[in-house]
């Protein structure tokens, strides 16, 4: 097995797999750029990361979080200024020992936003390509029958002789993964690949690049600031903002407990009601708010008078036109109805915040009506800064 | 790596000349002077001569720019393109050197005895009147002026043609869905898009002009205008001693006006993108002009009359007459002249043989390291490339005259001996005409989308495999459009080979500037003829072939097929 192909049975993390090296470690890795005004700004801010083999992580954050920069340090498209990176165990970056493997020697994949295709080749062309590789020997009939096999997998047999030109938005994102499958490599980076394709197409190809992940077991790193994505897609989410991981979890641990307002803002819907704490004890707090005394799970550690922020997201309240006849509970005015197909959306006016609720559609509620709001304790999340 | 290698050596060769002059001239007998400078106010007129030049330079550049990019337009984008024809139509001056040119429009238009005048007299004698000279008259400014318009067109239409194959054409479709007419279209959406062409082409046409020596000497020597790059070579030429202070003056002037010009160029280029080639999918359909068309068509036919066929028509008459009167006799045409003039001259054979082979090997050498120079700029943030790239265009603005006692100084003698040889014309060639080839490159590749150049090297392949099989095919028409200007210039070139050649290696330009001191435009007809034709057939060729691979592969999307929507 020459390195850089995946292994033949691969432990999904989440079974609890065999000890393995890491595909990718990175252990400190920062990039300063210099903007125009001469002012610099961190782009990457001391990032440490390890991608088990086989393991789907996705980079999440809006736009100027730094994620496609860190993305293109892994493909070494980007210099750090400091930090290392080791790509399946072998060290192909270390600022301080002034080491750099260049891209072309470090045996990974990329799907590009704009795909990339070079328009001067047909399809087949720009598939064969990476088995075209410097030092590789192989046949024409071997390179002919392994892009037959990736076009197959994604699902455009008829396309090979094609050129990039000829085909829809859709099509070519296909033929950019098929690319980035044909040699077989164990890790394949993704930057935004479906966000220039429209949105039915987009789900689509969300399920096929799972089914094609778990199938061929290849570690991805992908990059995206659609939450919906990222959850759908990840074994673990990192969420990033100005340069800095935020939170590294699972999808379903960090929607239920986020570990910061940042990240529970970014990942679902979240409601935010502010307050002072008033009693800790254990994991839970008691926070006093203009609504009223609120309980949840505190995330850290806070003392008894810190200000705080209590999160609760709309799946987990009870919104009634009558008032509940006991725990806790708040009024508030409803802004504005959306019709959301499976639940109407209600937006409320909490205090002077607003806030997102969800109400059955069969029951009436039209815009400057009150209703009454009951929180889950189980689910309310207290955090502080 | 090795693109850095060759681009430092040849930044290294082409400053080299450069500096042994400026040092020869700064350091008079081993201790510094101003001399230049000074003495340049003791230079007679120079206040006119330089507004002059400025004024011919300006003008002609800016109606080149309108003239070519408008044809060029007209070719791209709507259906008033006519195959081969105008693709290649603009590119044919190329193909009839300025010389030849220049030579030709004297034959046409000079007050005596030029043929069209004299068939102008004719037709006014028919009227009644009865002029003895005239009515037109080539030694004057616009005279001038038009025979540098119609040899700058090309380095617009070829830039600018370039940069609309390459650009985003949704950008236009989208003006074109929300209602705009063509003009509009093409006004507020397709130059915004091509500014690096334009850019490109403006730099171009400036760098040549300054630099033009043949059509100045012929034309406005006889219109007494006097212009800085005939000055030069009088100063060093005509004049004993040589006055070379002076002259290094002189080309300083020019350097500033070329060098203001580069920078803005270079600042229009990096900043922002344009329509890069990004790897996605890009259908068009031509604008149809119905009612336009023939007139558009009319256009480049009307150029084609002006740039090539009257005056190609007035040498062969010249050539086929055996001397030169302003009225024909048709009995006495004969090809014999031409023969003898041609093959009866064992020296005109080895000049054309001469230049042949030095434009060829120019030509392919020279694009070759434009284009490694301009990837590497592209994909490398080092500064100091920046300098090397500066290094490879100055000498195309400095006067070919000043790099060719440069390249006396630094290479004839000891210890490198190339005085007298091919390869000292072929290396001052390089120096002298690459950048023009370069500033080509440039344009092309700064089109060039650098996740194109990512997905290569992710892909596996070093430097020389995303430059062989990515950059090159995807500039390919640079390219050729590049080898042949090249090619052009090098087999006609006229200034370079006055200081360099000599009687041991002819060159046709070497050739041509002694029959022209000898005084005979006659003789002067047959060898510009050749020279004409054996351009025009290589380089007529080396487009056609290049076109039809590019239109293969752009027409790939349907012109007629609507667009689908399948997923």
């Amino acid at each position: 097995m020459s390195p850089g192909t995946m292994p033949m049975a691969v432990e999904s993390p989440a079974n609890g797999g065999q000890e393995q090296t890491p595909v990718v470690s990175v252990r400190g890795l920062a990039k300063t750029f210099k903007r125009e005004s001469g002012a610099m700004t961190a782009a990457v801010d001391d990032v440490s990361l390890d991608v088990a083999p086989g393991e789907f992580v996705v980079l999440l954050g809006p736009s100027g979080c730094g994620k496609t920069t860190l993305l293109r340090m892994l493909a070494g498209l980007e210099i750090p200024d400091s930090g290392s990176i080791e790509i399946r165990g072998r060290r192909v970056f270390d600022a301080a020992a002034n080491a750099n493997v260049p891209t072309e020697q470090r045996s990974i994949s990329m799907v590009f936003q704009s795909y990339a295709l070079w328009p001067h080749m047909t399809v087949a062309q720009n598939i064969a390509y990476p088995l075209r590789r410097s030092g590789r020997r192989i046949s024409k009939q071997q390179i002919a029958h392994e892009v037959g096999r990736v076009l197959e997998l994604v699902r455009i047999p008829d396309l090979a002789q094609q050129y990039p030109n000829q085909m829809s938005g859709g099509q070519q994102q296909r033929v950019a993964l098929a690319r980035a499958l044909v040699s077989g490599s164990d890790l394949v980076l993704f930057d935004e690949p479906l966000s220039n394709v429209d949105a039915q197409v987009r789900e689509r190809l969300r399920y096929e690049l799972l089914d094609l992940q778990r199938e061929l077991g290849f570690a991805a790193v992908y990059v995206t600031h659609d939450q919906a994505e990222a959850m759908g897609l990840a074994n673990r989410i990192a969420v990033m903002g100005a340069g800095r991981i935020r939170q590294l979890a699972s999808p379903r641990e960090m929607y239920e407990n986020p570990t910061s307002r940042y990240v529970a803002n970014f990942v679902g819907v979240s409601n935010e009601i502010s307050g002072t704490i008033a009693t800790i004890s254990g994991a839970t707090a008691t926070i006093e708010t203009p609504v009223g005394s609120l309980q949840g799970r505190l995330e850290g550690t806070a003392a008894a008078g810190d200000e705080a922020t209590l999160v609760w997201r709309p799946e987990h309240a009870t919104v009634s036109r009558e008032e509940p006849l006991d725990g806790a509970r708040f009024s508030a005015e409803v802004e504005t109805v959306l019709f959301a197909g499976a639940h109407n959306e209600v937006v409320i006016d909490v205090q002077g915040v607003r806030a997102r609720a969800w109400m059955h559609v069969a029951t009436p509620i039209e815009s400057g009506a009150r209703v009454w709001v009951a929180l889950d304790p189980a689910y309310n999340r207290i955090l502080v800064g | 790596m090795f693109s850095v290698v060759v681009a430092i050596v040849f930044g290294v060769t082409a400053v080299y000349p450069l500096l042994r002059v400026l040092m020869g001239v700064f350091f008079q007998d081993g201790s510094f002077s101003l001399a230049p400078i000074t003495q340049l106010f003791a230079v007679g007129g120079v206040g006119t001569l330089i507004m002059n030049t400025v004024i011919v330079v300006a003008v002609s550049s800016v109606c080149a720019l309108i003239i070519g990019a408008g044809l060029a337009w007209l070719n791209e984008r709507t259906d008033a393109r006519m195959g081969t024809f105008t693709d290649s139509l603009p590119l044919i001056t190329y193909l009839v050197p300025p010389i030849a040119g220049a030579i030709g429009w004297v034959l046409l238009l000079s007050p005596s005895a030029g043929l069209l005048n004299g068939l102008l007299r004719g037709i006014a004698a028919a009227w009644g009147a009865a002029p003895t000279s005239g009515p037109l008259n080539i030694f004057t400014w616009p005279g001038l002026i038009l025979v540098y318009t119609l040899y700058s067109v090309p380095y617009a239409f070829m830039t600018v043609s370039a940069g609309l194959r390459n650009s985003d054409t949704t950008l236009e479709e989208q003006s074109r869905v929300s209602g705009a007419r063509p003009f509009r279209t093409f006004w507020s959406v397709t130059l915004p898009s091509i500014r690096p062409a334009l850019g490109g082409a403006v730099l171009l046409m400036v760098t040549q002009a300054f630099a033009m020596y043949s059509v100045p000497v012929i034309i406005g020597t006889g219109a007494n205008i006097p212009i800085l790059s005939v000055k030069i070579v009088k100063l060093l030429n005509f004049s004993y001693p040589p006055q070379l202070v002076q002259a290094i003056g002189l080309s300083l002037v020019m350097v500033i006006l070329v060098a203001a010009t580069w920078l803005v160029q270079s600042r229009v280029l990096k900043s922002g993108r344009y329509g890069t080639v990004g790897g996605k999918g890009q259908r068009f359909e031509a604008i149809r002009l119905k009612g336009w068309r023939p007139a558009a068509r009319g256009l480049f036919v009307l150029y084609g009359l002006f740039a090539v066929v009257l005056p190609v028509v007035a040498l062969v008459l010249v050539t086929l007459e055996g001397f030169w009167s302003a009225t024909v006799n048709w009995a006495t045409l004969s090809i014999k002249w031409f023969v003898q003039a041609v093959f009866g001259t064992p020296t005109t054979l080895q000049a054309l043989g001469n230049s042949l082979l030095l434009g060829l090997i120019g030509a392919t050498v020279g694009m070759l390291i434009a284009a490694i120079v301009s990837v590497l700029m592209a994909r490398s943030r080092a500064r100091w490339l920046g300098a090397v790239d500066g290094a490879i265009k100055l000498p195309s603005v400095v006067s070919h005259i000043v790099i060719g006692v440069g390249m006396i100084i630094a290479f004839a003698g000891p210890p490198f001996m190339l005085g007298g040889t091919l390869l000292i014309l072929l290396i001052a060639y390089l120096i002298v005409y690459l950048a023009q080839g370069s500033v080509s490159t440039d344009a092309a590749v700064s089109q060039v989308g650098a996740d194109l150049a990512e997905a290569s090297a992710v892909a596996g392949s070093g430097y020389g495999r995303t430059f062989y099989r990515i950059y090159l095919p995807l500039i390919m028409p640079a390219m050729v459009a590049g080898w042949a200007y090249l090619f052009a210039r090098i087999a006609g070139d006229l200034a370079v080979t006055a200081l360099l050649g000599s009687p041991s290696n002819v060159t046709v330009g070497y050739l041509m500037l002694q029959t022209f001191h000898n005084g005979s435009f006659g003789q002067l007809a047959p060898i510009a003829i050749v020279l004409t034709v054996v351009s025009t057939v290589v380089v007529i060729g080396v487009i056609a072939i290049s076109n039809g691979w590019s239109r293969r592969r752009n027409r790939e999307r349907a012109v007629t097929k609507p667009i689908e929507l399948v997923k």
